[in-house]
């Protein structure tokens, strides 16, 4: 039995992953800051569950039920990705051009990988060659290179959040599932959504009030009905919850204390970046396809920010009750402290806000590039042969751009536009050869 | 809308057909350009390298409503070479990705 359930695992976890990448099940005897965190979370929840550890393959993360231990799958290049881009939105020395430059970029990229598997391959193509040509500034983005200077930095808030947010929030996501788990209250929930709604800019308010009443109606298909925002806003809250704790109980082991006002700051930035790589996710979904989708898809597509409206204020509600018992020594803080809090927790985000909105200019034009194929320069294809031919300083598009393609082989991408690519970076690969 | 084709002309300005590119991975293949266009600026430098003594190229303005009319047009002035031919289309991807191709020298069988 144990090996027909091995079996499966392994045809389930292969089918999710592609074939170019690699995993394992993550031992929980070591004594690394990851099961640390795990440990955490394993408490939090009333079942066993294993991790698989990738590489390779998409950057995602993701929880699995149905099997007879539920499976958490953990990608080192979905974490990779995380440190990338957070490297950029909190470095003072990216000017605000170029970080929005550089968040198109990395958002363009990882659309293309997911079209890979999700989309068309074509525009796969174009989005990553986009994502490449051009680009003023590398920001070395090597699989591989990013995980080993991640595993050099100081174990503080920052390295916790960056790793193991995602992990703890697909946890969260078995917790969600268990028929046991206390739930947020659906009028918690509504609250938030109203709030959201409310500030949604330029909705008119004849949708504003459908998007109520149809949240109220509780049909849980609907995009922004309380059961689905209900799942995303727990998982969020109980892994900054499995943080905290963790990050709390962490610092004295490796000599330093904790600081709370890093770990509100880092929750924000980490949530940004979630959300910024599930954006990606679902345009390249979409992309190219917009209308084969019917209009209940659109719209649902079209919603979407106001889901991750809700999920922000309801980590930032989390967060508040959190400091709110720390700072006045109470188990169940009265309103009026948890509001201080809660403004505590706005004023401490609002230094990372400017960033987080340039980084998310550069999410539009990707998404521009993705869903108005009409605007998409026509020669894309060739900018990028001529840049190859023109500068012998292209290794890092070319590794970025070998990167994609052994991706689509492993997922078994037939396309031309792939086959162009592969043929365009073997010949550049033998002409540098040729030129040592 | 003005479509173009490069011609190639001999010594006495007599034209020996638009100019294809035979023996690519797509079979013969002829580049039809949007005028005015810089790429067919580069593809005349590309093919100026490679004529006969005493030929050379010229640009042909292709008037036309759309592809078909072109292909209608070349074949009516008997300016179409022979056998099947594919045509790559300045705009669309096929011609990008043909064009790129061309210049990193992989487009060929």
């Amino acid at each position: 039995m144990a090996n027909a359930d091995e079996a499966l695992v392994e045809v389930v976890m292969r089918n999710r992953v592609g074939q170019a990448a690699s995993f394992r099940r993550y031992d929980r005897s070591l004594k690394t800051p990851m099961n640390f965190v795990l440990d955490r979370a394993r408490n939090q929840v009333d079942q066993d569950f294993d991790v698989y550890w990738i590489d390779g393959g998409l950057p995602e993360l993701f929880s699995l039920t149905g099997l007879a231990r539920p499976i958490v799958g953990y990608n080192t290049r979905y974490v990779e990705l995380l440190y990338f881009v957070r490297k950029a939105v909190v470095n003072a020395a990216f000017d605000a051009v170029l970080l929005q430059d550089m968040a198109e970029r990395v958002c363009l990229r990882v659309m293309a990988e997911f079209a890979l598997r999700d989309g068309s391959a074509d525009w796969a193509v174009r989005a990553i060659l986009q994502s490449v040509i051009g680009e003023a500034v590398h920001v070395v983005d090597i699989p591989g290179t990013a995980l080993m200077d991640m595993e050099a930095q100081p174990i503080e808030e920052a390295y916790m959040a960056t790793w193991f947010f995602g992990l703890a929030h697909e946890v969260g996501h078995l917790r969600s599932v268990h028929p046991n788990a206390a739930q947020l209250p659906d009028n918690l929930i509504l609250r938030a959504l109203e709030a959201s709604v409310a500030e949604w800019p330029h909705a008119p308010s004849s949708l504003k009030a459908e998007v109520l009443t149809k949240a109220r109606e509780g049909d849980p298909k609907y995009g922004l009905s309380v059961a689905r925002l209900r799942s995303e806003a727990q998982s969020d809250m109980f892994a900054a919850s499995v943080l905290f704790q963790a990050a709390v109980d962490i610092a004295p082991k490796v000599g330093r204390t904790f600081q709370l006002s890093d770990f509100i700051l880092e929750t924000y930035i980490v949530l940004n970046l979630v959300i910024l790589i599930e954006r990606c996710q679902r345009v390249a979904r979409m992309a190219d396809n917009l209308h084969d989708f019917d209009a209940a898809a659109r719209m649902e597509f079209a919603l979407h920010p106001v889901s991750y409206a809700v999920r922000f204020r309801m980590i930032k509600f989390y967060l508040g009750q959190s400091v709110a018992r720390i700072m006045f020594s109470a188990k169940q803080p009265n309103a009026e402290q948890v509001d201080e809090c809660i403004k505590l927790v706005t004023d401490t985000w609002s230094h990372m806000q400017a960033a987080a909105q340039t980084a998310d200019a550069g999410m539009n034009k990707a998404m521009r590039f993705a869903l108005f194929p009409e605007e998409r320069p026509s020669n894309l294809m060739r900018a990028f042969a001529r840049e190859l031919m023109r500068s012998d300083n292209t290794t890092f598009q070319l590794m970025q751009v070998e990167h994609f393609v052994k991706l689509a082989s492993s997922f078994g991408v037939e396309s031309e536009s792939v086959k162009v690519l592969q043929r365009i970076i073997e010949a550049q690969s033998l002409r540098r050869d040729r030129a040592k | 809308m003005n479509f173009a084709a490069l011609q190639i002309l001999d010594e006495k300005n007599r034209s020996l057909g638009v100019c294809r590119l035979a023996d690519t991975r797509h079979g013969q293949l002829l580049f039809i350009f949007v005028s005015p266009s810089d790429e067919l600026q580069s593809f005349k430098l590309y093919v100026d390298q490679s004529l006969m003594p005493g030929q050379r190229t010229e640009m042909l303005l292709v008037a036309a409503e759309n592809l078909d009319d072109v292909r209608d047009n070349l074949t009516v002035r008997n300016l179409l070479p022979n056998g099947p031919t594919r045509i790559a289309v300045e705009g669309s991807i096929f011609f990008d990705e043909c064009f790129a191709e061309l210049i990193c020298g992989t487009i060929w069988d």
